[in-house]
């Protein structure tokens, strides 16, 4: 591979430096919109451009961190780094919320008959986020694990408008209405159904 | 049977689906709504509903690790989903209108397609094309991890995608399921997206679909609380047990004792519809 060729000239590790390559033919591409070959010949013209690059964990998934300078907008892996967290840390919430609320509700409740046999609907307190949260402040058992079903719906919702936000800030506009579009979809799917 | 048994019973139900879901990449949902229909006789209807919330713990969950390790592609994945969230969003008002036994008859052919999937999984042509043109706009192109280093894929067949997509959505808002052999066909066979990246894309990629259709669901009072409560506990760290074996296991023979029992979920469905008592 020229790929690999070229880069042994500036660094001696082929496996280190093919990473580093490759995850900058991945970032430049993804900014500029061109094929990746032709970048790699780019980025062996200018090897000025490899100081952005920190080699931080090499044991584990070739990880490189890019240096941002101010202007610059931030590393596509660090977006999915955070995006990561983000439905981590919502599904540990809601799952945290249904487990103590569902505890609560077997205690009192886990002795009666089950009936799902026949479909009557859920409470009105049941079908709304204003009437979810009423239902908590009043003590309702049930309503705390319905909460923590209305927390993990949200996450991935907030994940879009995340990476909506990300998006401006990349300046990348097709993908800014391509995620609103995601986004509108989603809000309407909450507010539509009631009318 | 009371509330604390069948919670149990369901929670042991869910585990298991949410694992072997992981594993093959169809995501728990496919099982959840027929495991609770035929072996509990819940209404398909709650059970839509509880399998939906479920599938997007599971989404969430798997995802995260996912996107970290570089499998998942966001690009791809945000892309899609347009074509997925408006899928499903019509999915979710038909269902209104559909019969619980046309509903059930759908799902059955989901299932049986689903079982089909996971058995025949054959090698695609790997065919390095040029990127195509579409792709290189929409910056679809990427790499992924491989034990030989990152490679590169191209994506092919955008419109193609796109389409099967919207089906995809469909089913996943009429049904409560992930639909990810769908996403998987769409992305692995007709985009030509490697299998990995295509099953963790897809994966990613549920938790906004089903996001998309449980709105609808809620205001419509199908998400009951007590039911969704030892699915979504069972199946989350069943699924998160089964998205750390994925990276490393040999999956043939889970996927053939998969697809056996979507095949028995099925036919036990139609069975109990169309010429049972109910």
């Amino acid at each position: 591979m020229n790929r690999v060729n070229f880069i042994k000239l500036l660094k001696p590790e082929p496996a280190i430096a093919n990473s580093i390559c490759e995850r900058k033919v991945r970032q430049k591409s993804e900014g500029k919109g061109v094929s990746g070959k032709e970048e790699c010949g780019d980025v062996a013209e200018n090897d000025n451009g490899l100081d952005g690059y920190e080699i931080t964990d090499l044991s584990r998934n070739f990880q490189v961190n890019y240096q941002e300078s101010a202007t610059e907008s931030a590393n596509p892996l660090q977006l999915e780094q955070w995006i990561g967290n983000l439905l981590n840390y919502g599904v540990i919430l809601s799952s945290s919320l249904v487990l103590v609320g569902g505890v609560l509700y077997l205690i009192r409740h886990g002795f009666e008959p089950v009936n799902y046999q026949m479909f009557q609907g859920e409470p009105a307190e049941f079908r709304s986020p204003v009437g979810v949260i009423q239902g908590v402040l009043s003590g309702h058992r049930r309503g705390i694990i319905q909460l923590g079903l209305l927390v993990l719906i949200a996450t991935p919702i907030l994940r879009v408008a995340f990476s909506c936000m990300m998006f401006i800030r990349q300046r990348d506009w097709t993908y800014t209405v391509l995620t609103w579009l995601v986004l509108f979809g989603l809000i309407y799917s909450f507010v539509g159904a009631y009318y | 049977m009371n509330i604390l048994e069948f919670s149990v019973l369901v929670w042991a139900g869910s585990f298991t689906a949410g694992f072997l879901g992981a594993i093959t990449g169809l995501g728990g949902g496919v099982v959840i709504v027929p495991f609770l229909v035929s072996v509990f006789g819940v209404d398909i209807r709650y059970a839509v509903g509880a399998s939906l919330v479920s599938v997007i713990a599971t989404s969430c969950g798997a995802a995260s690790s996912y996107l970290k390790k570089g499998y998942a592609n966001l690009r791809i994945g945000m892309f899609l989903e347009v074509a997925t969230t408006m899928g499903a969003i019509m999915g979710a008002l038909i269902a209104a209108y559909v019969s619980v036994k046309a509903l059930t008859l759908v799902l059955a052919i989901a299932l049986i397609y689903s079982a089909y999937f996971s058995w025949q999984n054959q090698p695609k042509p790997d065919t390095p094309e040029s990127p195509d043109s579409l792709a290189t706009y929409l910056k679809l192109n990427g790499t992924y991890p491989t034990p030989d280093g990152l490679m590169m894929y191209h994506a092919n067949s955008i419109p193609m995608g796109f389409g099967v997509m919207i089906v995809a959505g469909v089913l996943s808002g009429l049904l409560g399921i992930g639909s990810g052999a769908f996403k998987v066909l769409a992305m692995d066979q007709v985009m030509g997206l490697p299998f990995k990246v295509s099953t963790t894309t897809s994966n990613f990629m549920i938790g906004v679909t089903a996001a998309a259709s449980a709105g609808v669901y809620l205001t419509r009072g199908y998400i009951d609380p007590g039911l969704a409560m030892p699915v979504i506990l069972g199946v989350l760290p069943g699924a998160l047990l089964g998205a750390n074996v994925l990276i490393c296991a040999k999956t043939e023979i889970l996927r053939i004792a998969f697809s056996l029992v979507l095949l028995v979920m099925a036919f036990k469905m139609i069975y109990q519809s169309f010429i049972g008592a109910g």
